[in-house]
């Protein structure tokens, strides 16, 4: 007995092939070569052991050791943000960073966003590193409604100061400046001052620009020169410290 | 002035960006806001402002092929074994002597070319992509294919013989095919521009022309005359006859 089977002959893979082969060659396939970018060597990068950032104190243990153990009130002085900083201002690993353009304090607030954000983002190939120290500086705050006198108030927090040119982070690894740059840019936009994200090579360029103009410069009349041998006068609208930064801080 | 100095070596913005004061006896500690300046005090930063002449910027990357030589002046060319391997190949192709013509290549589908290959094969020819201007211009010069240099400018394609086969059926077959323009190319060791090749498709073939200049050849050594001797006599007198009119008329 034969029996009969009937297909849905549209639905087939039959069909399909050949309503593909009545159809024109819409891709052709030819050999061609692929204009692949060369990766740069991560031959000479040291990775740490410890690649993520670590928490920071949000009170710094007593300086004075006293019975009653109580953290002592400083001035608000300004001669720790005012000025050039001379010594941390160069990169340790020599790849990427965070750099203040201006001075500031920095609180623990900000230390610990940008420590769960950048270690939420790095991988196994990637370490980042604080360059600054945790806050130390106590800051007193008045109660409110309060009036003026009546001693010193009270420590409310404490900060770190900051002054233009340190360097805050540094992130490296087998990463390159715009990976860099996307995960950096909210901490340079959530610092008090203006802060950007450097690289070895924009330091390098920038000294060769500033060693570059020295050489070159036509103009005879320096201002350090000027303002020491007071030039028009100047020396009564000049502050001291324009004397020592010539005008540029 | 400081126009003439802001023209200086990029980054000059970053290196001299450092403008903050502070204020001193107040607690927060007032690093943002800038404090006015004196006419006095600007009047001494522009006269003590750097004064350098800038060096002269190279021509900005355009897209457009001509300029490309004027920018690769300033960039140093970093040796890349993919483009020497390239260089190679082309150096042979050209050193092979093969005769080829160069069309332009207006914007085509991948199932047109796939056509058009197909009919130039089944002629004997062949379509290629990978010889790029850049790299022709660049073996060019001091060559005998100097001259093509005009017609390596856009998008372009070359059609060689892969079996030895007659360019002169070549431009008919290229009227089927309207994306590609006839530029021109070298053809038995000629170059030859779009005018000279379309001559040269009309001219007849070399076994022809061999004969025409046999028989031509024959007629100089006097392969007339015999011809005419040993005709038949009817012809022969009728022939005589009219020689005879022809230097009566002559004389007289």
């Amino acid at each position: 007995m034969s029996t009969k089977v009937y297909l849905n002959f549209y639905n087939t893979n039959a069909a399909w092939v050949i309503k593909s082969l009545s159809k024109p060659h819409s891709y052709v396939q030819s050999a061609a070569y692929m204009k692949i970018k060369v990766a740069p060597n991560y031959d000479d990068i040291e990775i740490p052991e410890k690649k993520k950032l670590r928490m920071m104190d949000k009170v710094p243990p007593p300086v004075l050791h006293t019975a009653s153990n109580l953290a002592v009130q400083q001035r608000s002085e300004a001669k720790y943000c005012r000025g050039p900083e001379p010594i941390h201002n160069k990169l340790n690993y020599g790849q990427y960073g965070v750099q203040a353009l201006d001075g500031g304090y920095l609180s623990h607030k900000h230390m610990d966003a940008w420590r769960l954000y950048i270690n939420s983002k790095l991988t196994n190939v990637m370490f980042a590193e604080w360059r600054i120290e945790p806050p130390w500086k106590p800051v007193t705050k008045k109660g409110t409604g309060k009036r003026m006198g009546k001693g010193k108030s009270s420590i409310s927090h404490y900060v770190t100061p900051v002054k233009a040119g340190r360097i805050l982070l540094e992130v490296g690894g087998e990463i390159e400046y715009k990976q860099v740059y996307k995960m950096l840019r909210h901490v340079a936009a959530q610092c008090p001052f203006d802060a950007r994200i450097i690289s070895a090579e924009i330091l390098q360029k920038e000294e060769e620009q500033k060693n570059w103009i020295a050489t070159n410069n036509l103009n005879p009349f320096s201002f350090r020169y000027c303002a020491r041998n007071n030039f028009l006068g100047i020396k009564k609208d000049l502050s001291p410290y324009d004397l020592k930064w010539s005008g540029k801080y | 002035m400081a126009a003439l100095v802001k023209r200086v070596s990029p980054g000059w913005h970053l290196y001299n960006n450092w403008n903050f004061t502070t204020a001193r006896f107040i607690q927060k500690g007032n690093f943002r806001r800038k404090k006015r300046t004196l006419t006095s005090q600007r009047v001494f930063l522009l006269a003590t402002e750097e004064i350098v002449i800038a060096p002269p910027k190279p021509p900005k990357d355009i897209s457009c092929t001509k300029y490309k030589a004027a920018s690769n002046m300033y960039k140093e060319e970093v040796p890349n074994p993919y483009f020497e391997f390239r260089n190679k190949l082309c150096k042979e192709f050209l050193e092979k002597d093969e005769s080829f013509l160069i069309c332009h290549r207006n914007p085509v589908t991948a199932s047109a070319v796939y056509d058009y290959r197909m009919k130039l094969k089944q002629k004997g020819f062949r379509l290629v992509f990978g010889m790029t201007n850049t790299l022709l211009r660049k073996n060019i010069p001091g060559t005998k294919f100097e001259a093509l240099a005009p017609y390596l400018v856009s998008h372009n394609v070359l059609i060689t013989s892969s079996n030895g086969s007659d360019f002169r059926s070549l431009p008919a077959l290229l009227r089927k095919m309207p994306e590609f323009i006839l530029l021109g190319g070298y053809v038995d060791g000629i170059l030859l521009s779009r005018d000279n090749l379309m001559k040269y498709s009309k001219l007849p073939d070399l076994d022809t022309c061999r004969s025409e200049t046999a028989g031509i050849l024959s007629l100089i050594a006097g392969g007339k005359t015999s011809s005419l001797i040993y005709s038949h006599a009817q012809t022969l007198g009728a022939n005589l006859k009219q020689y005879e009119k022809q230097i009566k008329e002559e004389s007289d």
